[in-house]
């Protein structure tokens, strides 16, 4: 939420800014507006300038040659306004329009006395009445100083500049001009180019500017959608990256939330029944975390929660609280309801990895650990106490580093006839090399990845180094694979688009199955066997004869080999039960057409009862160890 | 009713070329000279503001029927000089029998209505007008 939060920061000042650039834009031209007015009222004040000394030379004339009551003069003398008006029109020229004087009647109206005008409909007569328009006039006469006022509403005239003649401190009368129109649409035409390209210029800028602001808008609106998981509603991955940019993970407990058993609920309930899931329970998580808490679905069936480090109890309630809640009541789907529970690994010091990938590992940890302790649980991972010191299993970590740095590697131990004693195929074995160099058994590292992305990887490399083998070798192979492998969509299509298309590779190679529960999902099991059959790959069932491995499985799924569990094989010619049962799974392989093989073969003894009982095949460390260069 | 002939006569600034405007101010003349309620006008020849009919005149072909006559030429015939005739240049109002104008001068609205003729033909202007006396 505080990335949001600081997201609208920038937005907003980028929503203040655009504005702001806007009305700047619009501002210049604005100004240049002004500048126009001022640059036409430089012109006009100079126009004016001009015309206020000649009328004062004019109205000087006339005090001179008609006397200071000169109006009086004129008005009772036609002639003498005749010669008056002829000296009056000398003034006029291309700027002047029309040029009168008026005099003010006892009724304080104005009324033509004379007038340069020569069109008869638009001279104003004596005595005539001059109906102004504007308060110029009246001010001028009050003021006794040269008023001027704009024409905006008259056509052809720009100004009307009203001059008062003053004698005996009065005003008796007022000269007019009305300057034309032409001077001021030449001077509007000289600025014209240059008020284009500023309006040009602004409008382009606000457009621009207005383009912008919605690409913005969009955009974010994109990149708010692109930092939502669609299916939960949550954030998803690329927003941790994009939080994880601006704020360093010792601000956060690490919680991460891994669904159990969620596979399952795809494979077998399908995946729209999968989206129903993880929707419901990511609005459970929200339902129950606070609004500083932040919780990204991470991929899968993966969530994480940020939760503001503070105290460590306060988190590991939070995150008992989420998964009670989880676990509280039944997801409701189609046809039935489903139980479901949550593992989770808390990382209280993410401080302590040198980044956000190191904090996830340590949570990672965590939550396998809670897995490894038979999930629905939260566990806390102390790297100080490794799991290795725990329970002698390497830490996550340590596999992904060798799958990394190439430490995994592969052995080999025979399978020999029985009979002649001769090699019939090898078991390929995975081994994970240590930084001391010392062999770590699959029995120490598996468990650990178990159910992770690692394991996928580990298990690719498994079907990598088989397919190497077969390339080099003319011999037969068997690798171990746990059926739930073959429920895992990923690792099964990767086997089958690596030998799909190498049909006599494929003939070469046996799985090995190691059952668990998925195994009793026959149906799904059989119809995964039977993918691989069908591009020539074999089945055998491994530690045929022990726990869950009964005869049942013969029934439902088509198998090639039965691999006889050890606790059948130690000691067998001084265990007659073993025996029995040994000589009855045979006797059972037999008729079925399927073919057998002894492990953990160690003595004589035991070599030669499993030979008398009718097994085929045989291994152990009678025959030959594992050898890492025994082929490759 | 001074203020809306100021506030029309304002609009004709404003807007010189909207002849509507000016035949809503011929309205108001008419209104003043006549006492009918839509009073007949004749308009000796074509002019744009007074060429269709309103609600407040109506405009008729001759004289004879008119009780205004708009006076746009120089001459009128005989048989129109005894309607209240009301110009439409400053020179019209040379004519006796013209009581009052409306025309456009140095880009101004100008009223005149003279003041001796409107008795002779029993008008009197409302306080509006009475300001364009002379």
């Amino acid at each position: 939420m505080r990335f949001i939060v600081n997201n609208g920061k920038v937005f907003t000042l980028l929503l203040i800014l655009f504005p702001l650039l806007g009305i700047s834009a619009s501002y210049l031209y604005v100004q240049y507006k002004e500048t126009k007015k001022e640059i036409v009222a430089i012109v006009q004040e100079s126009m004016l300038d001009k015309k206020h000394e000649l009328l004062d030379n004019y109205i000087n004339y006339l005090q001179n040659d008609y006397g200071k009551d000169f109006v009086e003069t004129l008005k009772k003398d036609e002639d003498k306004r005749k010669h008056a008006e002829q000296t009056l029109r000398l003034m006029q020229n291309s700027e002047v329009q029309y040029i009168y004087l008026l005099y003010i009647d006892k009724k304080q109206k104005l009324r033509y006395l004379l007038d340069t005008t020569k069109e008869v409909n638009e001279r104003g007569e004596f005595r005539q009445r001059f109906f102004p328009q504007k308060d110029v006039w009246k001010n001028a006469q009050k003021s006794k100083k040269t008023e001027v006022a704009a024409q905006d509403g008259i056509d052809k005239l720009w100004i009307t500049m009203a001059y008062p003649v003053v004698l005996n401190d009065k005003t008796q009368a007022l000269l007019g001009i009305d300057f034309s129109h032409k001077e001021y649409v030449a001077v509007k035409a000289t600025l014209l180019p240059l008020e284009r390209i500023y309006l040009y210029s602004t409008v382009f800028i606000t457009i621009m500017l207005f383009s912008a602001f919605v690409q913005l808008i969009i955009y974010y609106r994109h990149r708010k959608k692109s930092f939502i998981d669609p299916l939960t509603g949550m954030f998803n991955r690329q927003y941790l990256y994009e939080l994880l940019s601006r704020y360093p993970v010792d601000k956060f407990h690490v919680l991460l939330m891994d669904l159990d058993h969620f596979k399952q609920v795809n494979d077998i309930y399908g995946h729209d029944a999968g989206d129903i899931v993880l929707s419901t329970v990511a609005q459970r998580i929200r339902s129950v975390i606070r609004k500083q808490d932040i919780l990204i679905r991470f991929g899968g069936e993966e969530f994480i929660l940020l939760i503001p480090a503070k105290d460590i109890n306060i988190s590991m309630d939070l995150a008992q609280r989420i998964r009670k809640h989880i676990k509280a009541s039944p997801i409701s789907l189609e046809k039935c309801e489903l139980n479901v529970t949550i593992s989770m690994g808390l990382n209280p010091l993410p401080g302590e990895s040198k980044d956000f990938d190191g904090a996830m590992k340590i949570a990672d940890e965590g939550l396998y650990k809670a897995k490894q302790m038979g999930r629905d649980r939260v566990e806390i991972y102390d790297p100080n106490v490794t799991s290795k010191e725990e329970h002698g299993l390497e830490s996550l970590c340590t596999i992904k580093d060798a799958l990394e740095l190439e430490h995994l590697f592969c052995m080999y131990q025979p399978i020999f006839n029985v009979h002649t004693l001769e090699v019939h195929s090898y078991e390929l074995l995975i081994r994970m090399r240590d930084e001391e160099n010392n062999i770590i058994e699959p029995e120490k590292f598996l468990p650990v990845i178990f159910n992770t992305q690692v394991y996928v990887h580990v298990t690719k490399r498994v079907i990598d180094f088989a397919v190497s083998t077969l390339r080099e070798k003319e011999i037969d192979l068997n690798i171990n694979l746990d059926v739930q492998d073959l429920f895992n969509g990923e690792i099964l299509d990767y086997l089958l688009e690596t030998f799909e298309n190498e049909p006599q590779m494929a003939q070469k190679l046996t799985i090995e199955i190691y059952e668990n529960k998925e195994l009793l999902e026959y149906e799904l099991a059989a119809r995964y066997i039977k993918k691989v059959q069908d591009i020539g790959i074999k089945i055998a069932l491994n530690n045929f004869g022990k726990g869950l491995v009964n005869i049942d499985h013969l029934l439902n799924i088509e198998v090639n080999c039965l691999k006889l569990d050890a606790s059948l094989i130690h000691n067998i010619h001084q265990n007659e039960k073993a025996q029995k049962i040994v000589a009855s799974i045979q006797n059972l392989a037999d008729t079925m057409n399927i073919e057998s093989i002894a492990e953990h073969v160690e003595t004589k003894e035991e070599l030669e009862m499993v030979k008398h009982l009718g097994v085929t095949y045989a291994q152990g460390y009678l025959l030959a160890r594992p050898e890492e260069d025994f082929l490759c | 009713m001074k203020n809306i002939l100021l506030i029309l006569l304002s609009c004709t600034l404003a807007f010189a070329d909207d002849v509507s405007l000016e035949k809503k101010i011929y309205e108001s003349f008419f209104d003043a000279l006549s006492t009918e309620k839509t009073p007949k006008v004749y308009v000796d020849s074509k002019k744009e503001s007074l060429s269709l009919s309103s609600n407040t005149f109506t405009l008729v072909n001759s004289c004879k029927e008119a009780d205004i006559v708009v006076m746009t030429q120089s001459d009128l015939p005989e048989v129109c000089q005894s309607k209240i005739v009301f110009g439409t240049r400053y020179h019209h109002l040379k004519n006796d029998f013209v009581v009052g104008a409306f025309f456009w001068q140095k880009g101004r609205p100008n009223i005149v209505f003279i003041e001796d003729r409107l008795i002779v033909k029993k008008i009197t202007l409302p306080e509006s007008l009475q300001d364009y006396l002379e």
